[in-house]
């Protein structure tokens, strides 16, 4: 087999330095005087909850990532601005102010720090707490200050501090601070009660005294940012300051420094943000110069999950950090799609666009050295479909229809490589290989030559198609594995893989779950990673296939590429973004919106490692440089309770509470902080003791009322996509009170008092009809007792005398007096049985009576009845007057000398029988129970006594005059 | 005690001389019979005592204090024994017979020039042989040529080793409450 080679040569070449701009950080303006009620920005922190702090030249805001809120601060803090924010170990956040005052608290309140020993009266420029919980101060003017015990102390210069005016202050080893003033640096520690200082400045050979910014620089030293000299790093172990050679610092002021690993982020008042590079020995490798958060930069600040935040002219700025870099133009002219990207051990990373294929390379300054290899398909270029650099330092290119190019190491000049024996596909897709043998993955199956060229200069291609290969000739990547595998994506038949001549399925049975596989790639531990056209990541283990797709959280099925990344990431880019998969634990998290990564639109498998830790991406608009390491991309978002209030009662909850029944009106406010993309947390909450289990939820309230007594804790997840298990929890844990009147300490009273009060009613009710009864038998005797003395054979006896007198005297009288008489007896009977009758009705009877006694006594008995006329319907038991005036009639002497008078009068309410008082000489005999009865049958109708009044001359009785019933006087 | 009372006047003296190299200003303001009570508030007892020889010194360009006051002439007690023993067994006035203050003031207030100022006075307080670095709150108020000092601060007995005996805990309280009323003159004219 002679292959025919033909080299088809480009001279065309050009180089060019381009100054790129376009990758640095990104950063976008997040706050400023719109969202800040028209407050100037001073300075940002986060808590340890991971809220955003942003102080201002008006007061505090804390910012969640959807909304800032105004923080409510003792009234003399109100128009103070604040120039440093620190946190406790209690969550508690301090506030320092510039004119000296220093406030603590959380989001529902603060107070006032108020030593007796009194705040400085200058700005504060530093607050910070040490491990041992001592807080500490610096101030611009009255040096440095730490609150022990409840008391103030103060280091300044008359205690050998270099200067009073200190810019900042950085923690250092076991409970000791650092401070930066116009005097270089000086460590500060209390040990024993005995204050040290050790001021290191000119002596250690700083390179200028001004140091603005101090920063703790991992175990060892200290960074240390100075007004004109930059940076410089000192140990103190060797009491010497090194300052990183290689560059020129001409950026001015160092305002704040930020660690990133390697990477230096320095704020500068005027030069915006310095990026340096650091290589071994803290040797600059790089430095760049950033504006996009503007020129004056105070302030810097590195969030949890790698976002860098910057305060520059009075706004609040925000950027994922060095952790993604963009490169979508150059010199002004866009990248464009990008089809086929490499990073290559050289350090340069080449890429294929539209415009033609080129090599990028990135300088020690803020310049980028841009190499074009071949030109546009527009001016006759190939369309350049995969890339590939072997260990021989040749670049080759793949193209689509249009072969395969090489470039010998070191050359810029291409040579098309052909293979008239047509073992070579023209579509070339993917290209891999070892020291000695390349692959192809093309569309005419996949291609292997020997690195080695042949005698004449050519290469030898053998193919692998249908009959001998893995069964489908549309190969879409190939990889290389270990122990010289090699791994195949196909249009058909999945991942297959070749190892000692042989083509096979990692799976036994030889069908791989998802049979249109786009990319592949092999991770530390060993694992295979496949990026299939529809559905999601596969994993491949020991022949263990896991899949990944939507459920497992990825947004979407049909991935683009997969490629493995430092910190166990496995990178997967799909139409809508990055996705990332941690290789060891399976957690899913993804590049937020936030960073700018949306709508991708990436070619297949323009993806590529590079040997300094990042990822190269190709997309249709330029290039994403991803660097694991300069973020904590896989943190999930941190879940926390922001406040528990209880329906209008204003003030907030804290766990453990225990509320009453009544006010059982409960709303938690939570959230997953994820600064990245805070619309994208969902969360899951679930009322333990309430609810049966978690209930996805978008919102960030949930309410809950009219809860059973009984223990409860509310629990709450967010996740950045459908999957929970790595998800963050927050809880609160409380107690709702039975009400008190299922309680036994009132139960049991009211018991006790409902028996207590039945028994005094039933008491009460047999005493009544006890009484009733009483009365009832005493009214039968006295009715007894007046028929009894009705018929009183005296009295008949006498009427009988009287009569026969009368018959003898005057008939026509006699009949009148049997008439009385008879009607006398007719109303005692007719009377006796009713228990009121009328008084007319009364006077009636008495009438009758008067009369038959009248007949006997003649003038000798004088009886007066005198009652009002309104009196006369007025109700009183039958015979009462009749049996008052017998009584008179029976113990008084009437006689013509000694007349007996007896009246009958009403007085305002009393109805008065009065009678002279001469009793007869011999009583007569009286049982005494006439006046008994009439008293007791009054006590039935009333609860006036009757009254009754002896004189010597006299003797009446008072009754009671009873009313009708709806009937007044 | 002769040998504070002279180590006091030493430190006066070298003031003095210090600032006589300003001749042209009036820098050292003192006085030797400013006021110092404490006061006891103890649940079962309130205990003041007083002393009308508190010395003094300011030195306003330097902005550098010191003030002592010799502990026996602290009178005012409720009883005769009970100034004894603070005497001899709560100050130790034998031992430690005076309490002294000294130090710089904080701010960088300008007292050369008449006006009411409430200064931090950072120094080191001497009771009982214990010193204690304190930062207190002072109201300066400079006018016709003096000097008005006024302060008011708490002196916990256990900073400066002061024992209480168990059986008089609740007549004495842990924290004394010390006021300073004085008035400094300038005496330095040259």
């Amino acid at each position: 087999m002679r292959p025919f080679i033909r080299y088809f040569l480009f001279f065309f070449l050009s180089v060019t330095l381009y100054p790129v701009r376009s990758q640095h950080i990104d950063f976008i303006e997040m706050a400023g005087k719109e969202q800040l009620a028209g407050a100037t920005v001073t300075t940002v922190f986060q808590d340890s909850r991971g809220f955003i702090w942003i102080g201002t030249n008006q007061g505090v805001f804390v910012f969640d990532g959807f909304e800032y809120r105004s923080i409510n601060l003792p009234e003399a803090f109100v128009n103070a601005a604040v120039s440093c924010i620190a946190c406790d170990q209690n969550q508690n956040v301090w506030l320092g102010f510039s004119d000296g005052k220093i406030a603590f608290g959380h989001e529902q309140g603060f107070s006032a720090f108020s030593p007796d020993e009194g705040l400085p009266k200058v700005p504060i420029t530093g607050l910070l707490f040490t491990a041992d919980s001592t807080l500490w101060f610096s101030t611009y003017g009255e040096g440095l200050y730490y609150f022990s015990k409840k008391r103030l102390y103060n280091f300044n210069s008359g205690d050998g501090l270099g200067n009073d005016y200190l810019y900042s202050l950085a923690d250092g080893k076991n409970g000791s601070v650092w401070v930066g003033s116009d005097a270089g640096i000086s460590l500060c520690s209390v040990q024993k009660n005995k204050k040290h200082i050790d001021n290191f400045s000119a002596t250690e050979g700083i390179p200028d005294l001004i140091v603005q910014k101090v920063m703790t620089a991992g175990e060892e030293g200290i960074w240390v940012g100075m007004q004109e000299k930059g940076l410089s790093y000192f140990d103190p172990e060797k009491k010497s300051f090194t300052t990183p050679e290689g560059y020129q610092w001409d950026f001015g002021p160092v305002t704040d420094i930020i660690d990133y690993g390697g990477l230096l982020i320095i704020a500068t008042d005027g030069s915006g943000i310095i990026e340096v590079s650091l290589g071994n020995a803290r040797t600059v490798s790089g430095i760049r110069n950033n504006f996009s958060s503007g020129k004056r930069v105070v302030k810097l600040l590195k969030d949890k999950e790698g976002n860098l935040w910057s305060v520059s002219s009075g706004s609040l700025f925000f950027s994922a950090g060095p952790g993604l870099r963009y490169y979508k133009e150059i010199s002004g002219q866009s990248l464009g799609t990008i089809h086929a990207l490499y990073a290559a051990t050289n350090g340069r990373v080449y890429f294929g666009n539209d415009k033609g294929l080129f090599a990028l390379r990135t300088l020690f300054n803020n310049e980028h050295e841009l190499t074009q290899l071949l030109p546009s398909q527009s001016s006759g270029g190939p369309g350049i479909t995969s890339i590939f650099m072997d260990e021989t330092g040749s670049l080759w290119a793949g193209t689509f229809g249009n072969g395969l190019y090489r470039f010998a190491p070191g050359s810029h000049t291409a040579a098309k490589v052909t293979d008239s024996n047509g073992n070579l596909n023209n579509n070339i897709l993917g290209i891999t290989g070892n020291r000695d043998v390349l692959w192809f993955a093309t569309l005419g199956g996949p291609a292997r030559c020997n690195i080695v060229q042949d005698q004449n200069g050519g290469f030898s291609f053998g193919n692998f198609n249908s009959g001998s290969g893995p069964g489908n000739n549309f190969i879409y990547t190939v990889r290389k594995g270990r122990n010289g595998k090699f791994w195949f994506g196909t249009d058909g038949k999945g991942l297959v893989s070749y190892e000692n001549g042989r083509f096979s399925f990692p799976e036994p049975g030889g069908a791989f779950p998802a049979r249109v596989i786009y990319s592949v790639d092999e991770d530390i531990d060993g694992n295979i990673w496949t990026g299939s056209s529809d559905e999601g990541v596969f994993r491949i283990h020991k022949n263990e296939v896991t899949n990944f797709s939507l459920s497992k959280g990825l947004r979407t099925n049909k991935i683009t590429s997969v490629i493995s990344a430092p910190q166990n990431q496995i990178v997967v880019v799909h139409d809508l973004g990055i996705d990332l998969i941690n290789s060891r634990t399976g957690q899913v998290s993804y590049l937020g919106i936030k960073a700018g990564i949306e709508d991708l639109n990436a070619d297949l498998n323009a993806v590529s490692a590079d040997a300094s830790g990042s990822v190269w991406i190709g997309t249709q608009d330029g290039i994403i440089q991803y660097t694991p390491a300069f973020m904590n991309a896989m943190k999930v978002p941190s879940t926390t309770i922001r406040n528990v209030s209880v329906f209008l009662s204003g003030g907030s909850a804290k766990p453990g509470d225990v509320f009453p029944y009544s006010s059982n009106h409960l709303s938690f406010e939570y959230i997953g902080l994820w600064y990245n993309s805070p619309s994208k947390v969902t969360y899951r909450i679930m009322l333990e003791g309430h609810d049966p289990g978690w209930v996805p939820t978008g919102n960030r309230v949930a309410v809950y009322s009219n809860l059973r007594p009984g223990n409860y804790t509310f629990r709450v997840q967010s996740s950045v996509n459908s999957d929970f298990s790595f998800a963050s929890e927050a809880s609160f844990p409380f107690r709702i009170d039975p009400p008190f009147y299922t309680r036994w300490w009132f139960i049991v009273p009211v018991i006790l008092l409902i028996i207590l009060l039945a028994y005094l009613i039933l008491r009460s009710r047999i005493n009544r009809i006890k009484r009733e009864q009483q009365l009832l038998k005493e009214k039968a005797e006295s009715e007894f007792q007046l028929l009894r003395s009705q018929v009183n054979p005296h009295f008949l006896f006498n009427n009988f005398s009287t009569l026969m007198a009368i018959i003898e005297e005057d008939k026509n009288v006699a009949i009148e007096y049997v008439g009385k008489l008879s009607a006398f007896f007719r109303n005692i009977l007719e009377y006796r049985d009713k228990e009121l009758i009328p008084l007319s009705e009364e006077l009636e009877i008495a009438e009758s009576y008067i009369f038959l006694q009248k007949k006997r006594y003649g003038e000798n008995l004088r009886i007066r009845i005198q009652t009002e006329e309104k009196f006369l319907n007025s109700l009183i038991p039958p015979l009462t007057l009749q049996l008052l005036i017998e009584n008179a009639v029976k113990h008084n002497i009437v006689s013509e000398s000694r007349p007996l008078n007896v009246s009958i009068r009403s007085e305002q309410d009393t109805l008065i029988v009065e009678n002279t008082l001469q009793l007869k000489k011999t009583p007569e005999i009286s049982t005494g129970m006439g006046l008994e009865n009439i008293r007791s049958r009054y006590r039935i109708y009333t609860k006036r006594e009757i009254v009754i009044h002896e004189t010597e001359k006299s003797f009446s009785v008072y009754l009671p005059v009873i009313i009708k019933k709806g009937e007044g006087l | 005690m002769f040998k504070l009372c002279y180590i006091s006047l030493f430190v006066l003296l070298l003031m003095v001389s210090v600032s006589a190299q300003q001749p042209d200003n009036q820098t050292i303001f003192s006085t030797k019979n400013g006021k110092v009570t404490f006061r006891s508030d103890a649940p079962l007892e309130l205990i003041t005592a007083s002393s009308p020889e508190l010395r003094g010194a300011v030195d306003i360009s330097s902005r550098s204090f010191t003030f002592s006051v010799t502990n026996r002439t602290l009178k005012g007690f409720n009883s005769p024994l009970q100034q004894e023993h603070f005497y001899e067994n709560y100050i130790e006035a034998g031992s430690y017979p005076v309490s002294t203050f000294k130090g710089k003031i904080i701010e960088q207030t300008d007292l050369t020039i008449p006006g009411n100022y409430q200064v931090r006075a950072k120094g080191i307080l001497d009771i009982h042989g214990v010193a204690q670095e304190r930062i207190i709150k002072v109201n300066m108020q400079v006018k016709n040529g003096q000097i008005a000092v006024t302060s008011e601060f708490l002196v916990p007995l256990s900073d400066h080793n002061i024992t209480i005996p168990r059986i008089v805990y609740q007549k004495i309280a842990e924290e004394i409450v010390v006021t300073v009323e004085a008035v400094l003159t300038g005496g330095t004219k040259k």
